[in-house]
């Protein structure tokens, strides 16, 4: 198949045809990850459909219909400069302030939570605000709590929560001194 | 009236949750809404609706000649009604083309605003045919390899389901399998490479093929999400479905998983409520109202 037109191009790319240019960069970006690796959870290597010729085959017309789309936008969007996809993993560590983000993006609220885990609304609040000094003193309580609150939200409790006890720890840390 | 069909392939991906909960969002929107409980060898929402024994079940309709209209039964949730399943009957999983023809004649003159078929597991003929009846086609798929091989072989074998009716529909079947079986000396390799060549032999089955496959859209949702990172699998299989199966996908949304649902069951309460499970309530909230919207934009 041979991409032709603007339409065409942000068929490939899975993109509305309002998509701003970064939001295009960002498709393309998460395409060629999606493509890219063939152990990936979607991938059915048993069959014909998910062939290394196929995915090549769609890495070609996404690498093409990208390159158009760049030249087409370049000409209508000259102040447009392709953005660093923003990867999940890249957001990690998460700190407090991104942890609340979250919860407020799925519109969850700090009592809920709270009723769901069983930790008091305090502590959630302070580890939002990556108060440290008005969490349990007990690090082994901090941990448990603040796996609790992340598991509540479906994110990766053991990545978030290592991240995170090591700030509280040089926090400790300085305290000690 | 809307046909509603969700369906999946591999069992316990979660299609009778996302029924109910399609239907539990839509009679909250106001709309009238009927579950029919279609997985004949499973049959399960009652159940989901906290109906613990139903007092009437599709057995009435195929061997009693009851009138669906007279097996509805309804839900504590107002504006949803439901068609219990297939139980109690000696052949819960054998039923005839024409008991099936029967069931789907009388659904679609229904009194409601949407009508909602959950479909059992597997890629059996009865079951894709009923997901291609449907005008909302929704298939639920989960984040592991198992539940994803499944879900591509049910849109596969729907694709051969519709060109084996367009093959039947002008007399062609006969024709079809003999060149599949001598496909090197007319150098076909794939079902592709039939399909060009049967398309090229034949402008009427060129045509119906076209109308057949235009049936076909499906709106796909991702159940079960343990990890926030497991929502990437929803996208990523919406997109291998275009681009690999070339059937149109949109991608609905994710559900997470809610360690304690198994304890609402078995209850006189439906299992999706106000108070239960209330991310998982949010997650299908969003789920149909952005099928609805995807809806809309097809017809405006």
């Amino acid at each position: 198949m041979r991409v032709s037109d603007e339409g065409h191009c942000r068929q490939c790319l899975e993109v509305s045809a309002d998509a701003s240019m970064d939001e295009i960069t960002q498709a393309y970006h998460r395409l060629k990850r999606i493509y890219q690796d063939d152990l990936a959870p979607f991938s059915a290597p048993s069959m014909d459909e998910f062939s290394e010729e196929a995915r090549g085959e769609v890495l070609n017309q996404i690498e093409t219909a990208y390159r158009e789309l760049c030249g087409i936008l370049a000409t209508t969007q000259p102040q447009a400069h392709p953005a660093p996809p923003p990867t999940l993993n890249a957001s990690l560590p998460v700190d407090g302030a991104a942890l609340r983000k979250i919860r407020e993006a799925e519109g969850l609220t700090l009592d809920f939570i709270a009723a769901q885990t069983h930790v008091r609304q305090e502590y959630l609040q302070a580890f939002e605000e990556e108060r440290f000094a008005d969490l349990p003193h007990a690090a082994v309580n901090v941990r448990g709590f603040l796996s609790a609150y992340v598991a509540e939200m479906g994110l990766p409790v053991d990545a978030i929560v290592r991240g995170y006890m090591a700030r509280y720890q040089q926090w400790q840390a300085r305290q000690r001194k | 009236m809307h046909i509603w069909a969700v369906g999946g392939g591999k069992g316990g991906t979660g299609k009778s949750l996302v029924a109910n909960g399609l239907g539990t969002h839509l009679a909250e929107r106001g709309f009238k809404v009927i579950l029919v409980d279609t997985d004949f060898g499973g049959p399960n929402q009652h159940t989901y609706c906290g109906i613990r024994k139903p007092s009437t079940s599709l057995v009435q309709f195929f061997e009693d000649r009851k009138p669906l209209d007279e097996i509805l039964l309804k839900t504590k949730i107002d504006g949803l009604r439901l068609i219990p399943g297939n139980f109690n009957s000696q052949n819960t999983d054998c039923l005839t083309v024409t008991q099936k023809q029967k069931l789907f004649r009388h659904i679609k003159n229904l009194q409601a605003d949407h009508v909602i078929l959950d479909l059992g597991a597997g890629t059996q003929y009865d079951t894709l045919d009923t997901f291609l009846l449907a005008d909302v086609q929704v298939a639920v798929v989960a984040p592991d390899a198992l539940a994803t091989e499944n879900f591509y072989l049910f849109l596969k074998n729907l694709k051969y389901r519709q060109l084996n009716s367009a093959l039947s529909t002008l007399g062609l079947r006969d024709r079809s399998r003999e060149l599949w079986k001598h496909r090197t000396e007319f150098g076909i390799a794939t079902t592709k490479d039939l399909v060009a060549y049967l398309r090229a032999l034949s402008a009427e089955f060129s045509d119906l093929f076209d109308r057949e496959q235009q049936k076909l859209k499906t709106h796909v949702v991702l159940n079960q999400v343990r990890e926030y990172r497991q929502t990437e699998v929803g996208v990523a299989v919406t997109s291998a479905v275009n681009k690999f199966f070339h059937i149109p996908a949109t991608y609905a949304g994710h559900i997470r998983y809610d360690k304690d649902l198994w304890q609402h069951f078995g209850q006189d309460t439906p299992v999706i409520h106000q108070g239960v499970s209330f991310n998982m309530r949010q997650d299908l909230e969003k789920i149909t109202e952005s099928i609805l919207k995807a809806q809309a934009m097809e017809v405006g």
